[in-house]
């Protein structure tokens, strides 16, 4: 027997990068542990993180590449799969071109720079990813606005911390693991908290804005209204860094009273001016986002707005406020995936591309424009997918419509741990690896400065690092790619002057960070300064200054409808276990969330005659499905909170009871509800009604 | 001392990673869960285990599988020596993570399994010290408890249920005889005081409590003796009063002063108490004012109340008792009046009560030693009206009871207006409840319910005044000293928590938890044997006297009798006061944290703490993100 060997690497069993130990014995992952030294995660690890053994080595968990044959699944070789992909592909490329097949993610495994590369080189605009109102969303809205991501700066203690409808003790980090939130907290910073539940951090903080939700945009012209009446605002900085701020001064005032925010957003305007002050008084302040405000209509106006607020409140790019963090000098994915080979007829020709320019932007599609064309046909057809990661059956809105449209694909790969609905649909399935199996250059695209050495642990059955798939899938079709997945990597790490061993000694490079650097550069956006009036949603043809729109299901719009559908529904319920769609079949973590929960107020459960634990309707205008209740009266008894991505694996036939409880069965994507520009899906404000489940069977 | 092993309970974020990382370290599947987080929206809690010092564990484990570690304060778990409490493999332990039923029926959740079985190894004082974990008044239990315990005990499924409360008061007195009883260690001192109101069970439990947390704490007691209804409603011949002042003496010991002789609402009051520095006041002033019949001529001479008789006989006051004595009541305290006053002369004692022979609400070995001592019993009949002779009363009018309860079992007697008695006497003593004298209540402004006690909270005790706190029987009415006892323990956990400032219902019993009885045990390998029994005094020396009527066991007959418990829960599992202690189905063993000393070695942060990102449990420097542990004793 060998000697158990530490392997420091980088998590990935979720959107972030927290520093791991893997412990390998005999060929074989025994245990993970957190890494002390990670500048993402000082130590600690989630349970998602914690359970890869579990995920990796899970009984069920395919370990080769198989076709659909026969009614049934079939193992093949890496050699049969990739020429059939390859052969497919290039029969819809030469009957449809290019756009006729689609290509989609997840969340990712961190391989945006090869998938978009692939595309790129494939030459299909139609490129699917959750960007849409996750991440992307804020770093467009971002880029437009500031020129890059402002991330709050926990490395320099703010004073002041705005945690806006997250929860990083829980999840997806992004920027930082909730540590380093915790330690801020824990040296004395006040502390905000915008959330329609009460929570950790609603407990702890200062102020606590009950928000309802999705009217973080109006929370945001609230707070400036209270800034600009005030003159909480740092002069200096507005007048020489905020393009447009008389007009946005005008609008928030004409506007956005403060009486009407509170309309809007159910915040009694005493505890909104006690915020805003908090908020613009304490130096240095920093914004946690979340991806909760990217889920409506108003993503854009929202991020664009708080942006604004770290920018009047000479916030923006100082110590402990919200900074532009400088990356190591790697080579970056825009690089990475030449878009440049996209030729701009192709890029034209993006679904929906028309309409959603900010999106366009960021070289994505939104889901809807693909579904429609795959169902009609118009304004071209579209006849190949291949999805990598990613379970769009149960994470995009109207499921229904997305299970239809992927069912009348001709061609379907798709490349995943498990045989999940989606895959079930498909006609391909293209076994990846785990994070403990794959090498990369690991963050690349994010805004914290860092990037991360992920190294290769182990490699199980033939599963292959996903990065690998497309190198060897696009080599077969013509495509420039490197010889070796470490090959590609050095090309990254090049201008760092650092190699790939090199790298995976030091652990990570972090880019040498300066505060202030709008001094001397401006900001990269086209008049050089903080747009608040934003020129480039002038160009678009769009409302230049942040604005507040009423919700397409809410009381004010749809007053007819809200009849039938009393309740807020917040689609978007996270849990400590499961990353989205994810983990479903791993037994430490469906132990503790046997089940899937519903959060509803107390007095809303005797209404409806409902106790904890009771099965649940929840019934939309798209349909009903059924959750477990769950009692909770730190929530708004107007809402219910209801948790994503619940399938069951443990269903052997091949839906898997994809449409039991999926809570996009509920969901809307109807270009109304969505985001004018991102076209991000309002996932956390719908209309719905709820009654007990009479039946006494489970699921 | 231990290194710091520290918790932040109230830093829970709900992430569960300590879960998993510790199944992951000691290599457990699904199943039982050493450290567990508790949710309850909002709010969460972590559960794992606190490695008491004198952990309560140890203390309970009677083969001695669980041991501290002398030199790190770690509680450690042996599965070589566990045997799962009589475990078979693969035959038992489905549901030994439950609770054995005589803890369950319990009303202040004694882990009874636990300390008999202790006393079947001839461990007393580990016993007594499991008991004193629940319970400060083992030998007044012992003696006048009516043991719902040994109603529902498993061993029925045997042959006869456990003499669980004969073993109780002999474990008592053998730590009274012992020289030197068991006292709990105080932990750090603090420096908040407590006011208690009322020295009865539930007062001086909560004191007990309090006091061992490193409270100040002071009782006020209204009457010039301590211990409210045990001193002054439980006659002598049942509960000796050198007794009962050894269990107060040992409450005194932890530094609990008792101020008797001052009346709450006119000596002190919530006001003054506040002025003097008490920031908690627990009220738990009982029932201590009789209820009235409503007939003619209750107010004649020769009508006695039998909470009155009691106290004064009990105070030494100077009491007689007429020749032909009628006591009305079915209950537990009209028994005590009846036996109370043959041995002060009466001749002739006749109790006449409602209910029938055996819906009478006294216990039946109460009963039998009145039956036994002469005392008569009509069943049946309920007082029409007194009789009198020149203002003395001379006898009642009876009329028949058709029927006691109603069809909900609620108190609803009818009668047959037609069928009259009269039975001659020359005095009554009326013996039909007690309420509670609330005046204080109202002159403070203290909320009472319209069923005329203390409004309380259920399960945290809080009155609607901030840091005022209120059980026992002033809350719920008439209950037995052990609901009394179970009451003061929840008022001092919930006065614990509101002085530190936590969650007062988080995780309590009534709210997140419920004790489930173990309803299937392993029976197979028990052969029958008798249930131990002493009998009591001669009943016709014993009424010249208040000595006590029940003989004890002797220790033979404990340990014997701790030899009949079939085991039915796991003495561990239902002892911890976290809820961490777990039982493994698949092995028939428990399970519990040892902060991975076997895995990681005392110089290593234990896997769950390392995990947390907020640092709620940890262990070694408290400044310091724990990756290492130092051992500094």
């Amino acid at each position: 027997m060998e000697e158990v060997k530490k392997i420091r690497t980088v998590c990935r069993s979720c959107h972030g990068g927290c520093g791991v130990f893997a412990h390998v014995k005999d060929g074989r992952v025994i245990k993970v542990e957190g890494d002390p030294d990670s500048p993402i995660s000082h130590g600690a690890m989630c349970t998602k993180g914690l359970s890869i053994t579990q995920l990796a080595y899970h009984p069920d968990r395919v370990l080769y590449p198989m076709k659909k044959a026969n009614g049934g699944w079939e193992r093949i070789s890496w050699d049969e799969a990739l020429d059939t992909c390859a052969e497919r592909f290039n029969e819809v490329i030469e009957k449809y071109g290019p756009e006729g097949i689609v290509i989609g993610q997840g969340t990712g495994r961190d391989y945006e720079s090869h998938f978009s590369r692939f595309g790129n080189l494939l030459g299909t605009p139609n490129v699917l990813t959750a960007g849409h109102m996750c991440y992307l969303s804020r770093i467009g809205a971002s880029l437009i606005t500031c020129g890059s991501l402002p991330a709050c700066d926990y490395e320099n203690n703010p004073k002041c911390i705005v945690m806006w409808g997250c929860n990083p003790l829980w999840t997806n980090p992004d920027e930082y693991k909730g540590v380093k939130f915790w330690r801020a907290y824990e040296q004395g910073a006040k502390m905000i908290c915008v959330d329609p539940r009460r929570s950790l951090y609603a407990e702890k903080a200062d102020v606590w804005l009950q928000i309802r939700p999705g009217t973080d945009a109006a929370m945001v012209l609230g707070f400036f209204n209270v800034i600009i009446e005030e003159k909480l605002y740092d002069e200096e900085f507005v007048e020489q860094y905020i393009n447009g701020w008389d007009p946005f001064v005008e609008r928030v005032r004409k506007d956005y009273p403060l009486e009407r925010v509170e309309q809007i957003t159910w915040v009694d305007q005493e505890l909104i001016r006690k915020a805003a002050r908090l908020y613009a008084t304490t130096k240095p302040a920093g914004i946690h986002w979340g991806v909760t405000t990217e889920q409506t209509l108003n993503a854009t106006d929202y991020t664009r707005g708080a942006i604004g607020l770290m920018a009047a409140t000479g916030n923006l790019d100082v110590p402990g406020g919200n900074v532009l963090h400088v990356p190591p000098p790697t080579r970056k994915v825009s690089e990475f995936s030449a878009y440049r080979q996209l030729s701009p007829e192709q890029r034209e020709k993006r679904l929906g591309g028309d309409q959603y320019k900010l999106a366009g932007r960021m070289t994505i599609c939104t889901p809807k424009p693909v579904w429609d064309a795959i169902l009609t046909g118009k304004p071209y057809p579209v006849k190949a997918g291949y999805l990598v990661g990613t379970n769009p059956l149960l994470t995009r809105a109207n499921a229904r419509e997305v299970r239809k449209a992927l069912s009348s694909l001709d061609f379907l790969v798709v490349s995943d741990f498990f045989m999940t609905p989606t895959a079930e649909l498909a006609h391909m399935f293209l076994p990846a690896g785990t994070w403990l199996e794959q090498n990369h250059v690991s963050e690349n695209w994010k805004f914290h400065g860092y990037v991360l050495a992920r190294q290769k642990v182990v490699e199980i059955g033939e599963c292959w690092q996903d990065h690998k798939i497309f190198m060897e899938m696009g080599k077969r079709m013509g495509q420039q790619w490197w010889d070796t997945v470490e090959d590609a990597l050095e090309w990254i790490l090049e201008p760092t002057g650092v190699t790939w061993e090199e790298f995976k000694k030091l652990g990570y490079l972090h880019g040498e960070q300066r505060y202030r650097k709008y001094e001397e550069e401006g900001f990269r956006t086209p008049t050089g300064k903080v747009e608040l009036y934003s020129t480039v949603l002038e160009k678009w043809g769009r409302d230049p200054l942040p604005k507040y729109t009423e919700l397409a299901e809410g009381p004010f719009s749809a007053p007819e409808l809200a009849k039938k559908y009393p309740y807020v529904l917040n689609a978007g319920l996270r849990t400590p276990t499961f990353f989205h769609s994810a983990n479903r079949q791993i037994p430490w973590l469906r132990e503790i969330r046997p089940d899937p929960l519903m959060e509803l107020h107390p007095e809303t459960a005797e209404e409806h005659g409902i106790k904890e634990g009771d099965w649940v309707w929840i019934e939309s205008p798209r349909g009903r499905i059924k959750q477990r209740a769950k009692l909770n009266d730190g929530i708004d008894p107007r809402v219910i909170a209801a948790e994503h991505g619940w399938w069951y694996p443990e269903i052997k036939s091949p839906d898997h009871g994809w449409d039991i409880s999926n809570i996009n069965i509920l969901t809307d994507n109807s270009p109304e509800s969505t985001d004018p520009v991102m076209g991000s899906t309002s996932l956390r404000v719908l209309f719905c009604n709820i009654s007990r489940c009479e039946d006494e069977e489970e699921k | 001392m231990k290194t710091s092993l520290l918790f932040n309970e109230t830093n829970c974020s709900g992430c569960h990673a300590c879960e998993v990382a510790c199944k992951q370290e000691h290599g457990l599947g699904v199943g039982p869960r050493v450290v567990r987080v508790i949710e309850r929206a909002p709010f969460f809690k972590p559960l794992y285990c606190h490695h008491c010092d004198d952990a309560p564990c140890v203390t309970a484990c009677w083969e001695d599988a669980i041991t501290t570690d002398p030199d790190t304060g770690v509680v450690l778990h042996d599965p070589e020596k566990c045997n799962g409490c009589n475990a078979v493999p693969g035959k038992t332990g489905a549901d030994k993570q439950d609770t054995s039923p005589c803890m369950v029926q319990c009303p202040a959740h004694n882990n009874v399994q636990g300390y008999v079985s202790l006393a079947s190894r001839g461990k007393f004082r580990e016993a007594i010290q499991l008991i004193k974990e629940t319970s400060p008044f083992p030998s007044v239990c012992g003696r006048a408890c009516p043991h719902p315990c040994e109603a529902g005990c498993n061993r029925e499924q045997v042959d006869e249920p456990l003499a669980i409360r004969s073993v109780e008061r002999f474990l008592a007195d053998w730590d009274r005889m012992s020289g030197s009883p068991y006292t709990p260690t105080i932990k750090e001192a603090r420096d908040e005081k407590v006011a208690i109101i009322g020295s009865g069970p539930a007062g001086l439990t909560a004191a007990y409590f309090l006091a061992r947390e490193g409270y100040k704490v002071t009782v006020f007691e209204k009457l010039p003796v301590a211990g409210g209804m045990m001193a002054v409603g439980i006659p002598e011949f049942r509960l000796p009063k050198d007794v009962l002042s050894a269990e107060i003496k040992m409450i005194q010991d932890m530094g609990v002063e008792i101020q008797t002789g001052v009346t709450f609402g006119t000596d002190v009051t919530l006001e003054s108490l506040k002025q003097d520095g008490y920031q908690a006041v627990f009220l738990a002033t009982g029932l201590h004012a009789n209820i009235r019949l409503g007939v003619d001529n209750e107010d004649v001479s020769g009508v006695l109340r039998g909470v009155d008789l009691l106290r004064d006989v009990s105070l030494g006051n100077e009491v007689s008792v007429g020749n032909k004595v009628i006591v009305v009541g079915g209950g537990s305290v009209a028994v005590d009046v009846a036996m109370t006053s043959l041995r002060k002369g009466a001749q002739e004692v006749t109790m006449v009560c409602l209910e029938e022979r055996d819906e009478m609400p006294a216990w039946e070995d109460e009963i039998e030693a009145a039956l036994e001592e002469g005392v008569e019993i009509v069943n049946c009949f309920g007082p029409n009206c007194f009789l009198q002779e020149d203002d003395q009363f001379s006898g009642i009018e009876f009329k028949r009871c058709t029927c006691v309860f109603d069809e909900d079992g609620c108190f609803n007697p009818q009668y047959d207006e037609t069928d009259l008695t009269e039975l001659g006497g020359d005095m009554v003593i009326v013996a039909i409840g007690q309420f509670a004298d609330l005046s204080f209540a109202e002159k403070q402004g203290i909320p009472v319910t319209s069923a005329g006690g203390l409004q309380a909270d259920p399960v945290t005790l809080e009155t609607p005044i901030k840091g005022v706190f209120a059980g026992g029987d002033v809350c719920y009415g008439p209950g037995t000293i052990a609901e009394a006892i179970g009451s003061g323990r929840e008022a001092a956990v919930s006065i614990d928590r509101y002085l530190k400032g936590q969650d007062l219902r988080l995780g309590r019993l009534g709210r997140d938890k419920v004790l489930r009885a173990i309803t299937h045990p392993q029976i197979e390998t028990y052969d029958p044997s008798a249930r131990g029994q002493k009998p009591r005094l001669d009943p016709r020396e014993r009424v010249a006297s208040f000595d006590e009527i029940q003989q004890g066991f002797t220790e033979e007959m404990a340990v014997q009798e701790g030899k009949r418990c079939i085991m039915c829960g796991a003495s561990c599992v239902q002892s911890c006061p976290y809820d961490v202690m777990q039982f493994d189905h698949e092995t028939s063993k428990a399970v519990k944290c040892d902060l991975c000393i076997d895995k990681r070695g005392r110089e290593e942060a234990p896997a769950c703490t390392t995990i947390c990102p907020t640092r709620c449990i940890f262990w070694g420097d408290p400044e310091a993100f724990p990756t290492a542990v130092e051992v500094a004793r």
